[in-house]
């Protein structure tokens, strides 16, 4: 039981210095304005302001994202809400980079105990010669610099600290994620295993540092859970930080465009935040190599920002932000897919296909929760940003 | 088979000889801007940095008042250990709260007019 006590755990070893760690905390309350109060106003003077005046100037109220987002453009309420925002997407990574740094090679060195140990029972499998697909090697996604898959040193594990502690730095200023890694995977275990359904084998795409993956794991137990990447910084802190965890999960270095495992291999594949940053030809690649490595009678799952055909076109040029100035230029083309044909298209029947908006588990009454597992309404809740509930697309294969 | 891999560490990356690592502090890709003149972006930047500075300092007083009333003395060490605990938290997190919306309040104005139908 105690076998994993003796390696000390990467995802609790940052030491930050008093003024690091109240930096970190500005970032937070700052993104939590941002994102909340800041945001409110934006709305406001569209509204109240510049949505009349374009229909005054053409007769008609913008029709799409684009459009408001030309009427937004220079409105100084937008450039100082966007500064604001980009900003502190920098500072997000900042505020834990001067930390890792110091502590690398402990971390580095905290990871390999991990992997030698190995006390849970998962694996590492790491793949030199792996291509990094342009969508994640030519620009710096999430302006988080270096990205998820650069090393500065052997056995490096710098950007999958980066990314686990900016990404809980990102998240601290937001009532339903604080303190909650991984609320996404927790979410979809949670309803799935509320539906009864029971995945032997599971699969996550695009883990990064697998904060994800691993409640997989924990409400899981008897599954045999996978997580891949194309980040090997990621890939060895996420299994590192499991093994000290107590969770067999078997990381691997692979593209989900093209993976390694046989056909109808899984019971359930999912994601989190991850089509996004794809192109969308790679997107189409994933989901035809999700339909071949499912098992009949298993579920495919993703978690996602929602297409913009089910969401107002004002909530449309809010989240689209993010494909113009967050180094996600795949962002808005996505979320313009038609979700269902591009399922179909890749192998899936339209009577098969889910899409399910699900609360935040850790954050919605327990009564609630069961209230839309049971499909007994929708949860009245807005998708991502505004709140607590999680957009899944996906379907069954038959 | 998945079931029967072996366990690798590969890398990329060859050993730097030990020097401390130094992470990037810029993002590849184009780094955007809002304003018409550039310079401006620039100096937004270099205001929220700003901000958030005095944010640290602030704290950083907070935790020295906080130790003289505890101890009656400072010690720099105490400072550099002191964690705050969650209802300490909470406060420090509504006083950077409110200080975000003092030194930004002018984004608020003009949502405000609106509101009240100016």
């Amino acid at each position: 039981m105690d076998a994993h006590a003796n390696i000390k755990n990467v995802g609790r070893m940052l030491d930050s210095t008093h003024d690091e760690v109240h930096r970190q905390r500005f970032v937070s309350v700052l993104r939590k304005k941002v994102l909340v109060d800041f945001a409110k106003d934006m709305k406001t003077v569209y509204e109240k302001k510049v949505a009349g005046r374009h229909k005054r100037r053409t007769g008609k109220a913008p029709k799409d994202a684009r459009e408001i987002r030309r009427a937004m453009l220079h409105e100084p309420v937008f450039e100082a809400w966007s500064s604001l925002r980009y900003n502190a997407q920098y500072m997000t990574w900042w505020s834990v980079q001067p930390a890792v740094e110091r502590q690398l090679p402990e971390l580095i060195q905290a990871a390999k105990d991990a992997h030698l140990a190995n006390p849970a029972g998962g694996s590492l499998e790491l793949d030199n010669k792996l291509h990094i697909p342009g969508y994640v090697s030519q620009l710096d996604v999430h302006q988080m610099p270096g990205c998820f898959q650069t090393e500065f040193t052997k056995d490096d594990v710098a950007q999958g600290a980066v990314y686990f502690y900016g990404t809980t730095v990102f998240s601290g200023g937001l009532a339903h994620r604080r303190g909650n890694k991984g609320s996404v995977g927790q979410t979809i275990a949670q309803y799935l295993k509320h539906k009864g359904f029971k995945p032997k084998r599971i699969l996550d795409m695009g883990c990064t540092a697998g904060s994800n993956t691993m409640p997989y794991k924990e409400i899981f137990p008897q599954a045999e859970v996978h997580g891949i990447d194309v980040g090997a910084p990621c890939l060895r802190f996420g299994h590192a930080r499991a093994e000290a965890e107590g969770h067999a999960i078997h990381f691997s270095q692979q593209s989900a465009e093209k993976t390694n495992f046989p056909d109808n291999y899984f019971d359930l594949i999912t994601s989190s935040f991850f089509f996004h940053e794809l192109s969308v030809p790679a997107t189409r690649n994933v989901l035809k190599e999700c339909h071949r490595i499912l098992k009949p009678g298993g579920l495919v799952l993703h978690m996602e920002l929602p297409p913009s055909a089910l969401t107002d076109a004002y909530y449309n040029f809010y989240l689209d932000w993010d494909a113009f100035y967050n180094n996600e230029p795949h962002y808005e083309a996505f979320r313009n897919l038609d979700f269902p044909k591009t399922l179909v298209e890749a192998g899936f029947k339209k009577k098969d296909l889910e899409m399910i908006r699900i609360p935040n588990y850790a954050t919605t009454k327990p009564e609630e929760f069961k209230a839309v597992v049971e499909g007994r309404g929708q949860t009245a809740r807005r998708d991502h940003g505004g709140g607590a509930v999680w957009f899944t697309f996906g379907g069954w294969k038959r | 088979m998945a079931k029967a891999r072996k366990k690798t560490n590969g890398t990329k990356a060859k050993s730097n000889g030990g020097q401390p690592v130094r992470l990037p502090i810029h993002a590849k890709g184009k780094r955007a801007g809002f304003y018409r003149d550039p310079a401006n972006d620039q100096i937004f930047s270099f205001i929220i940095m700003l901000t958030q500075e005095l944010s640290v300092a602030m704290d950083r007083i907070e935790t020295i008042e906080r130790l003289l009333d505890k101890n009656g003395v400072v010690r720099r060490k105490d400072i550099e250990a002191y964690r705050p605990g969650d209802a300490e938290e909470t406060e420090r997190t509504a006083r950077r709260d409110a200080y975000i919306g003092r030194v930004f309040q002018i984004l608020h104005e003009e949502a405000e007019k609106l509101e009240a139908g100016h």
